[in-house]
């Protein structure tokens, strides 16, 4: 008796002590952005404050004031929300299609597309920015929000099509042949059992997709320059650094609450997101 | 309520023939039965039928339709596949629903096919839940009565009851063998059990490598087979089939291996003069083959071999033992009281009249005392 305890007071123990480590490392930086964002300028730069604390006598909310109503921050999260949605749905549209034709149709050519898909996914969009400068010229969209609407999902659809291919292989090809002989056509299919049964690895999908939307730098910065039209990661980054000047307050709240939608996300579909994160793992 | 036609069925992946023009009919209201070894092509077949898969060549008929090229909602076919294949996503009402509502039935007839098969399959208290809330046997049901309440004119199981352990298997076993009566439909049926095989069908097709070998009552698989496949595949244990020579013997036609000589009965005589000195394959049934004790034997002594046991099986109700035959193995039945161990040599009985001989030469076809008119 005295054993078990002890033993399931060492297990509990030997679980959640690393896991508290990794938790405070985690969030460590969470709360010095949260601290940053409201200490004012003053307690910032003394040399002589323990900079994890903050007293009471040196709290402001200045740094979000000056966020709010000198800077476009406002229209910056609209933006950022606007283009992370709609290339997220466009990505994820195209995405179920793909995949579900890729894993199930048997055309053609099949397989080499799916690898080629994979291949593309490989090439670092760092590169792929280059190619598409001319593109979204040609296209005459340079400055406008739909420049990044159209290029996100150059590099959200490879990745969300090869996520959701490994997760449609997992439904077994059965089930549509019932549903083939139950009357439905391809689309039917698609629509009225593989999706529902695929909603984990298309909400891990969109999880993804969307935070790699949403934390995009470098095409927000390449192509698009006027101040009110720029995303959150761009606008914050730009405008709040002005030569050598950081404003640092500032600076900090908007990253906090830039990273505010994601992390709505993740909890709201924690449960589906885990459940399409270990497809494979059971059974 | 159908007459199922399958003539010069074909279908290649590729390289590799998966049916090599199969024909058979299924009657109305029949129970046929596929069966072969794993990778012969059944689910293939089925899948033919069902329009699953697109043929290379042949045509299916189902009643007086041709539906060779039509799409599988437009057969008027059910299939039960071996995993079920349930919606996971529906509960077991709107599993048996779908196809009716996609078919655009009213909702009252839905409900009252429903109530219809769920009594049959005695699943009413199932139907407010999801599949992954069954046991297998419950599931079994359900992939069923999806299938009933479609009233297709052809019923078409894959395997249905492989995934079950071997007491439910039995029970369901016979459970569709009832509602096959019930429902008075035709059936096609797949397994590679033959003792489903053997208890279900009202014919069996016997399958090997895309090729049909055999088609006939269950009984006729059994004692006539056409060829050593077929011998070899019907029957637990199978039957002995070991290579042999006929010969001549003081007017005499005799089957000498390595390890015996005994007479074919004298009717056959005549028949067999055409194989004399010929090389062949002989074949006897374990429960042709009587394991005895010296001093026991009552019969005609000249059928009776003695031969060394190596294996003793006690089944309970029989001895099954593995008997050395020159380089052959035999196996025979004995009485569970007779004394015997490996190592021994006994007695064996050979009842010869029901001895089978077979070509040498592939494919190994059935040799009968009547010659083929
Ligand atoms: N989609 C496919 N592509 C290529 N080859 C296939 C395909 N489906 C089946 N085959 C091949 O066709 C042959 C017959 O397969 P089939 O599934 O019909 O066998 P089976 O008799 O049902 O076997 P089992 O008892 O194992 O289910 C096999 O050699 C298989 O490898
Ligand atoms: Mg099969």
């Amino acid at each position: 008796m005295t054993d078990r305890l002890h033993g399931s007071a060492r297990r509990t123990i030997g679980i959640y002590a690393p896991l508290l480590l990794f938790v405070a490392f985690a969030l460590f930086p969470i709360y010095h952005m949260f601290l940053t964002s409201i200490k004012t300028d003053r307690a910032l730069y003394n040399l002589n404050l323990n900079p994890l604390l903050v007293s009471l006598g040196a709290l402001t909310a200045e740094h979000y004031r000056l966020l709010f109503t000198d800077t476009l921050f406002a229209s910056w999260l609209m933006n950022s929300l606007i283009v992370s949605l709609s290339s997220t749905a466009i990505a994820m549209v195209i995405s179920i299609l793909a995949a579900y034709g890729l894993t199930r149709i048997r055309f053609r050519g099949a397989a080499t597309f799916g690898i080629a898909i994979f291949i593309t996914y490989l090439v670092p969009y760092s590169l792929l920015f280059l190619p598409l400068t001319r593109v979204v010229t040609w296209l005459n969209l340079a400055d406008s929000l739909w420049a990044l609407i159209v290029t996100y999902p150059t590099f959200l659809v490879p990745f969300s099509t090869w996520l959701l291919m490994g997760y449609m292989k997992t439904i077994p090809e059965e089930i549509e042949k019932s549903a083939m002989i139950d009357g439905c056509n391809r689309l039917q299919i698609l629509t009225r059992i593989i999706i529902p049964l695929a909603v984990p690895g298309i909400v891990c999908a969109t999880l993804f997709a969307f935070s790699l939307a949403w934390n995009d730098l470098l095409y927000s910065l390449v192509f698009i320059s006027p101040t009110e039209k720029k995303t959150l990661t761009v606008g914050v980054l730009t405008e709040l650094i002005r030569g050598d000047v950081y404003f640092w307050g500032s600076l900090m709240g908007g990253a906090l609450i830039g990273s505010v939608p994601v992390v709505v996300f993740y909890v709201m579909f924690m449960d589906y997101y885990v459940s399409g994160m270990t497809v494979g793992a059971i059974k | 309520m159908a007459k199922l036609v399958v003539e010069n069925l074909t279908k290649r992946f590729g390289s590799v023939t998966a049916v090599d023009r199969l024909s058979f009919t299924a009657e109305d209201r029949e129970f046929l039965v596929l069966i072969g070894p794993s990778g012969c092509g059944k689910s293939t077949t089925l899948n033919l039928i069902a329009g699953l898969e697109e043929a290379s060549a042949g045509r299916i008929s189902i009643g007086d339709r041709q539906v060779t090229h039509l799409h599988p909602k437009d057969r008027d076919i059910a299939m039960v596949f071996q995993n079920y294949a349930l919606y996971p996503h529906m509960d077991v009402y709107a599993n048996m629903a779908f196809g009716l509502s996609m078919r655009g039935y009213s909702k009252a007839e839905i409900g009252r096919r429903i109530q219809e098969a769920a009594e049959i399959l005695g699943i009413k208290n199932l139907l407010q839940r999801k599949p992954r809330a069954l046991s297998g046997g419950q599931r079994q049901r359900v992939a069923v009565g999806r299938a009933i309440v479609r009233k297709p004119a052809v019923f078409l199981f894959d395997e249905p009851l492989s995934n079950l352990d071997a007491k439910l298997r039995v029970q369901m076993r016979a459970e569709l063998s009832k509602l096959h009566q019930r429902l008075n439909t035709t059936i096609v049926y797949v397994t590679h059990d033959q003792i489903e095989a053997m208890t279900m069908a009202t014919r069996i097709v016997l399958l090997k490598d895309g090729i049909c070998q055999q088609i006939g009552r269950p009984l006729e698989l059994y004692t006539r087979p056409v060829n050593t496949f077929t011998a070899g595949f019907i029957g637990t244990p199978p039957m002995n089939l070991v290579p042999a020579r006929i010969q001549a013997e003081n007017g005499k036609m005799m089957v000498a291996t390595d390890g015996f000589r005994l007479p074919i009965p004298a009717r056959w005589r005549q028949a067999y003069e055409r194989l004399k000195s010929k090389e062949v394959i002989f074949g006897i049934r374990p429960e042709h083959l009587r394991g005895t004790r010296e001093g026991d034997i009552a019969v005609d002594a000249a059928t009776v071999t003695r031969l060394e046991v190596d294996l003793v099986e006690m089944l309970g109700s029989h001895v099954q033992l593995t008997l050395t035959c020159g380089p052959e193995r035999l196996i025979a039945l004995a009485d569970p009281a007779l004394p015997v161990k490996a190592g021994d040599r006994i007695p064996v009985v050979f009842n010869m009249d029901s001895m089978h001989l077979f070509e040498k030469r592939e494919p190994q076809r059935r040799i009968d005392a009547a010659p083929a008119a």
